[in-house]
């Protein structure tokens, strides 16, 4: 049996091949980064390889601090002898699945991803390979996504009566990814998009770095409330001390598909939009990808595990992985 | 401030059953009858009768009875979806209940075309349909069907569909609402009356005390609202009113709700609405006179008086005659904050406070800022808070005191301004009782504030001494 390519360490997802780590836990001189969310990209590294991209989200995440090197999609790297490359993960911007091939094995890392379209990460492009890790934040069969469009118009409508009562409208989503895809899906026909300072730091960022993003109103001290009579705020969580009259506030998120989510969230309104993929597309990827073998992380492992064995798959949880175990 | 209420339009619904799910998200997240009677108006004007009938039935009494077991859901559920039986258990466990579960399992719908509510509640009671015509006519209908609308379908069909609405309230949506209610002015220092004109263009007429509602009559149901627009239920008040039904169908009084001799009472106080007609701007002694000739309606006897003076005499006698006070309205009056009626309690503690804390409270429904103030007074050499005196506060008064606060705030305590102690009202109270866990020993009830004493410095208001010689 081939060693495998890579292995579970407390520091981490590693590489023993190519001595580089991937969406590190704790400080290593060499990390690859999926993404920019900070559940896998983290401070402190000795050096960073990730898409070109991600590099200003970390830079501006990590305040500058830290050796930032970029591969475009595709890009082939070799490093002490492993071919490595990132390919599209559909997640947010500069989101990439790793993989890494050995003497014809090939892993593949997906990182999170999504297969519905984004503004600012190309479609996810399913890869063949022998080993497969993917993640399963909604790996049970009750999450399957409507349709974006269908999604949309109801938050415009949630949006459009909101104005009709004097009720400012307040969208709750990631600072990273979610905001700037409804920066994108928002109809600015309606009324201004206004993004709330923590939502706000992201984006220009974003904008500073060259990436193209539609127009947005700060939201500050300064804003009346007239400018914001028909306006839809982007924030990352409740933002009670704003005192700009009455808000509504509801959340985009792929958890508001379960009816006890929507009511356990602050006001009880939801759409289900994620950045994630749901049931149906976690079973597609992993038929596209041919995996010998599929390992499951970040959400659901057992149920997903379970499924898959009954599928007649090889199927395991990450911890499997795990150095300790072998 | 966040809001939790229903959401207007119906979010782009084109089909009965998808609106129908709308409103039960709304009905869900409305805390107000006003919220709920919006989102019942919009249902119902964009479903057809029978549909609406369908859906009060369902609101208010919920689903009649189990047509399918639960276990035969399970089952229909696997066949659709692959899955078996221990992914239900699984995702049941994440979900909470067996309708929302089995809807978000099933395959997405090919196109959307609901079931309406009445073609549900036909297939539930059609007499000769066997199991398996139902698990037909469920397994087509899900075809056509978004989540939400299968797990209102699975509870309909499975008698787990709950009312949610009071018959009462569901009906509200299809009658008159109430009007703001008018908070009548203070009664000027027995020097100044004279300033109002003259006595002979006033009605002068006891205080009554008790439990102000606004009764709604519309298409013979009786429905009583109280200051903060709730549902007062009151089966012995709406007997009594039964005789004015006979006579229209469509009125709105102001009315108190007091207790004579054990039994409570209702006195009618004004009329705001009668047969279609508003009759706010009709003058006071008109709509008085009004009030007299409706049957099952009892009205305050008017007190004769020559001079102002006389207003001043049954004042002193009103608790005698088992009444709080006096009410003296300008005969050509209308029915509005601004209007000339004025109300005096008798005041049996007089009692001058400073204004020390103000708490702005959202959420309101009025144009003016509904506020809190607390009142303070002396103890030794120190301002202990003596009493906090909310929605008695007329709008103007309150608007003034806000603007003001806000520009001196001395301190902030969470949602509390600490206000520089300046302003000082004298504050009228009913009752004092010793309270000796309160900082100032006493309890008022019924505080309001009478008027504002820009006469009286801070070191000449009452004093818990003062205050505690007067019990």
């Amino acid at each position: 049996m081939k060693a495998p390519l890579l292995q579970l360490t407390e520091a981490g997802l590693y590489c023993p091949r190519g001595d580089f780590y991937i969406d590190p836990l704790k400080t290593v001189p060499r990390a690859v980064i999926t993404h920019g969310h900070s559940d896998h990209a983290r401070p402190g590294m000795g050096a960073y390889l990730c898409h070109h991209d991600s590099i200003p989200v970390l830079q501006h995440r990590f305040r500058g601090r830290g050796l930032f090197d970029g591969l475009s999609y595709g890009e082939r790297r070799v490093v002490n002898g492993v071919t490595l490359s990132l390919h599209p993960a559909g997640h947010i911007i500069g989101s990439a699945q790793v993989r890494i091939e050995v003497d014809d094995d090939v892993w593949v890392v997906s990182g999170d991803y999504k297969r519905q379209p984004d503004p600012l990460a190309p479609l996810f492009e399913p890869l063949r390979c022998n080993v497969f890790i993917t993640e399963s934040t909604f790996g049970l069969p009750i999450f399957q996504w409507p349709n974006v469009e269908e999604v949309m118009k109801k938050m415009h409508a949630w949006w459009q009566g909101n104005i009709e009562r004097n009720v400012i409208s307040m969208i709750q989503a990631y600072p990273l990814g979610k905001a700037q895809r409804l920066l994108f899906l928002l109809d600015r026909s309606i009324g201004p998009v206004f993004l709330h300072a923590s939502v706000a730091d992201m984006y220009m960022a974003l904008r500073a770095s060259g990436i193209k993003l539609p127009d947005a109103e700060i939201l500050t001290a300064a804003t009346t409330a007239e400018q914001l009579r028909t306006a839809i705020i982007i924030t990352p969580g409740i933002a009670d001390s704003l005192n700009i009259g009455l808000t509504e506030i509801a959340m985009a998120s792929g958890w508001m598909a379960v009816r006890s989510m929507r009511q356990r969230s602050s006001s009880g309104m939801g759409f289900v939009l994620s950045d994630h993929i749901d049931w149906p597309d976690l079973h597609r990827t992993i038929e596209e990808t041919e995996a010998e073998t599929v390992y499951i992380t970040h959400g659901y492992e057992d149920d997903v595990v379970r499924y898959l064995h009954e599928q007649g798959r090889d199927a395991r949880p990450l911890a499997h992985l795990s150095v300790a175990r072998r | 401030m966040h809001v939790r209420s229903p959401t207007f339009p119906l979010l782009g619904a084109n089909t009965p059953m998808q609106r129908f799910t709308i409103l039960l998200a709304a009905l869900e997240r409305s805390r107000h009858p006003s919220d709920v009677v919006k989102a019942v108006q919009l249902y119902a004007n964009a479903v057809h009768d029978e549909e609406l009938a369908a859906a009060r039935t369902l609101l208010t009494q919920g689903a009649s009875k189990r047509v399918v077991k639960s276990a035969e859901l399970r089952a229909w559920t696997c066949d659709a979806s692959g899955l078996n039986e221990q992914w239900i258990d699984r995702c049941l466990a994440d979900v909470g209940n067996i309708s929302e579960t089995c809807a978000l399992l099933l395959p997405a719908a090919l196109h959307h075309d609901p079931p309406t509510l009445v073609s549900i509640i036909q297939m539930c009671t059609a007499k000769r349909m066997q199991s398996d015509e139902r698990m037909i006519w469920v397994q087509q209908a899900w075809q056509r069907m978004h989540p939400e609308e299968r797990r209102v379908m699975h509870q309909i069909i499975t008698g787990a569909f709950r009312a949610v609405l009071d018959e009462v309230v569901f009906d509200l949506a299809f009658q008159n609402m109430p009007l703001p209610f008018l908070l009548r002015r203070p009664l000027p220092l027995p020097s100044e009356l004279a300033l109002l004109g003259s006595i002979h263009d006033h009605i002068v007429e006891w205080l009554v005390e008790g439990g102000r509602v606004e009764v709604v009559i519309s298409d013979e149901r009786i429905v009583l609202w109280s200051a903060d627009f709730a549902i007062v239920y009151n089966d012995e008040i709406i007997a009594q009113l039964k005789p004015c039904v006979h006579t229209t169908t469509d009125m709105i009084l102001d009315a108190m709700i007091m207790e004579h001799h054990g039994r409570q009472q209702l006195v009618a106080l004004d009329l705001l609405r009668y047969d279609g007609q508003d009759m706010r701007n009709v003058p006071y002694a008109d709509r008085r006179q009004f009030l007299a000739t409706l049957p099952g309606v009892q009205i305050v006897q008017e007190l004769a008086c020559d001079a102002w003076t006389d207003v001043a005499d049954y004042l002193a006698r009103a608790r005698d005659h088992g009444y709080g006070g006096v009410v003296v309205s300008q005969r050509e009056a209308w029915y509005a904050d601004d209007g000339a009626i004025y109300a005096q309690h008798v005041a049996p503690y007089s009692i001058t406070a400073v204004l020390t804390y103000v708490q702005f409270v959202n959420e309101n429904r009025k144009p003016a800022p509904l506020i809190q103030c607390t009142f303070s007074v002396w103890k030794g050499t120190e301002l202990v808070s003596l009493c906090k005196i909310d929605d008695t506060i007329r709008d103007d008064v309150a608007t003034d005191i806000a603007t003001w606060a806000r520009k001196n705030i001395v301190d902030r305590f969470g949602p509390i301004r600490q206000v520089e102690a300046v302003r000082v009202f004298e504050i009228g109270c009913t009752q004092i009782d010793h309270a000796p866990r309160k900082k100032s020993t006493l309890q008022l009830r019924n505080a309001h504030v009478i008027r504002e004493r820009t006469d009286v410095r801070l070191d000449q208001i009452s004093t818990v001494d003062s205050i505690e010689r007067q019990l």
